[in-house]
């Protein structure tokens, strides 16, 4: 398995030679970022092949403390010839490849410049140098700089930590090679705005401008090529930075509209023969709300990260599962309000909840049957979906289909909104262990099992 | 249109601004842009011909909106605006749930969500329009219902 996918179906006619030259170039780096990927890889161990698979997760902590390279984002960790733990930097263990990946960057780094992208030059050219050097920060900065104007984007390097299951620290290899989508950037731009400007007045009372908003950019884009996690999986959203110490320098959202599409023929299927909706909810307009749930998605995971950096961080190996469930019920409880000020109606919110829920289930049977990174979504769905279970929001019938108290989904998805923020200003890591815990089960969801896994895992 | 609208003082001078905006200078500005582009030729091919025609279609659409608006509108005038009761026009504080929100009711034609001016016909303007200070409000929707308490009218 290579783990590079390529999109051939976006349409490249709009775009300049130059632009059209450089994404067969750019595609390379992404199949290189593919390659390394498979190397770090590892299902059948929790820690990937980032540490021998065979040394315990104890005896790894230890020699930490006296080498800190072992949990190093950036370190392949290997047994040295005297028996010891030793961490060999990426740009070493992977030198071949970061050497071919270099000298692409380096080549289409000049081809911006002489087309009048400076900055993007400077980004191409400053990976270069973090490639080898194992140290990120600068290319990111730039690269959170660079607004839609550039047409073709990539994002590539070592980025998430999803594969390291043990530590949770080391980052695979992964890339996604885009184009700027005009049409969708215009129309979904003043609905992000929107978003954006309603996101932080649930959080903290009055509107607040948080330092970073200025810098906040909103991407919508088609995907191209992707590798590594996104290869495996590639999602309908992405938030940068991923690392939080690089918050202040701004915050990139890139939404996906290709791929929301494809996603969403599953969804609209799960839609229509899990729940048991009335013909005029079934005739609603699922795109749109598909567009709404993700983009606000986005927003309040941006929005809550930016106001607490330091509070997430305390959550640990839990972070990242509570991110995603804090975001997700935040995102309803937003919608609520721009029902509340007319921006859109009853009726479409009504759509939005049944397409979160869909986009739910898809979720949590996905993350259930795979290995990769999604379990850590899967794990937030699962919490979602058996606490409105238990609560009777939701029914699962005889005939395993599933029947919607929307009043009730709205009321229990509130109270959960509220305390997930409580817990979070508390850093209260035992109360999400347990909300996590609690919910663990997947035994109500499993009688979805054999309808869900025909829609989502069909070929 | 038959429906009356309310627009704001300020609402109403934005929109003959915007209004003359169109018909002075991009009504001119677009139509050369067409021309310029017809020069260039085949107009089967021509990109900019397309999207300058797809501007011309919004300006048009636009300018016969703005003039529909003004020829139906109730102008809100700072005497019809009062501290007492909420209305068109005023600036409310609200509280809900502990959280503290503030927004300027307009009529639907000038709302702006982004930028805090909340239409008379959504759920929120709709309740809020007669409440008195202090007073809870009940909003109701299809599926939930939020209480918001005034704290201010401004």
């Amino acid at each position: 398995m290579n783990y590079y996918t390529e999109y051939n179906d976006v349409g490249l006619s709009k775009l300049k030679g130059w632009e059209r030259q450089v994404i067969g170039i750019l595609k390379e780096a992404v199949k290189i970022c593919g390659l390394i990927y498979a190397k770090q890889k590892n299902a059948s161990c929790a820690g990937g092949n980032f540490y021998p698979c065979d040394v315990p997760k104890e005896q790894i902590e230890s020699a930490s403390k006296t080498n800190p390279e072992i949990l190093s984002p950036y370190t392949m960790v290997e047994i040295g010839s005297n028996g010891e733990l030793v961490g060999i930097k990426y740009s070493v263990k992977f030198k071949d490849e970061i050497a071919q990946m270099c000298k692409i960057v380096e080549e289409v780094s000049e081809v911006y410049k002489a087309n009048g992208f400076d900055l993007y030059s400077a980004y191409l050219k400053q990976i270069s140098l973090d490639l080898k050097n194992d140290n990120y920060e600068e290319s990111e900065k730039i690269w959170l700089k660079i607004d839609w104007k550039v047409k073709v984007d990539i994002k590539f390097g070592p980025i998430e930590t999803y594969q390291d299951k043990l530590f949770g620290v080391k980052k695979a290899f992964q890339a996604n090679l885009r184009i700027t989508d005009d049409v969708d950037s215009n129309n979904i731009g003043e609905y992000i705005d929107l978003a954006y400007a309603l996101a932080d007045i649930s959080r903290t009372g009055k509107r607040k401008k948080l330092p970073s908003e200025k810098n906040l950019i909103v991407r919508v884009d088609k995907i191209i090529a992707a590798s590594g996690w996104h290869a495996d999986l590639t999602p309908r959203t992405s938030d940068y930075p991923k690392d939080m110490s690089q918050i202040g320098n701004g915050s990139k959202i890139l939404i996906y509209t290709n791929n929301i599409a494809l996603k969403q023929k599953i969804i609209s299927q799960i839609i229509s023969e899990i729940f048991i909706l009335s013909d005029s909810d079934l005739a609603g307009n699922y795109d749109i709300a598909a567009i709404r749930v993700c983009t606000l998605h986005e927003i309040c995971e941006t929005v809550s990260r930016q106001e607490h950096p330091e509070d997430y961080g305390n959550f640990g190996g839990i972070e990242d599962s509570f991110t995603e469930l804090n975001a997700s019920m935040a995102s309803i409880k937003i919608a609520s309000h721009q029902v509340l000020k007319g921006v859109f109606s009853a009726e479409d919110y009504k759509y939005l909840i049944i397409e979160f829920l869909a986009g739910a289930l898809r979720g949590w049977i996905y993350g259930k049957s795979t290995s990769s990174g999604l379990r850590l979504f899967s794990d937030s769905y699962k919490v979602i979906l058996n606490l409105l279970i238990e609560k009777g929001a939701l029914k699962i019938t005889k005939t395993n289909r599933i029947e919607i108290d929307l009043n009730a989904v709205y009321a229990y998805v509130d109270i959960l909104n509220k305390n997930l923020h409580t817990y979070l200003i508390s850093r209260d890591k035992e109360a999400v262990e347990n909300l996590f815990l609690t919910y663990s089960s997947n035994e109500e969801l499993d009688k979805l099992s054999e309808t869900l896994g025909k829609i989502v895992f069909k070929k | 249109m038959s429906e009356k609208l309310y627009l704001t003082q300020s609402g109403h001078k934005k929109l003959k601004e915007e209004l003359n905006h169109l018909r002075d200078v991009a009504r001119v500005e677009v139509a050369t842009k067409i021309r310029d582009a017809r020069d260039l030729g085949d107009v089967l091919e021509n990109t900019v011909y397309d999207s300058s025609l797809d501007e011309q279609a919004y300006i048009e659409g636009r300018i016969g909106e703005i003039e529909a608006t003004l020829a139906n509108s109730k102008i809100i005038s700072d005497k019809d605006i009062t501290l007492d009761i909420v209305g068109i026009g005023n600036v409310v504080v609200v509280e809900s749930d502990g959280r503290i929100d503030e927004f300027t009711i307009v009529g639907s034609a000038e709302a702006d969500p982004m930028k805090r001016l909340i239409s008379n016909e959504s759920p929120v303007g709709k309740s809020l329009i007669g409440a008195k200070k202090n007073q809870l409000v009940e909003v109701k929707t299809p599926i939930f219902t939020v209480i918001y308490k005034v704290i201010d009218i401004k």
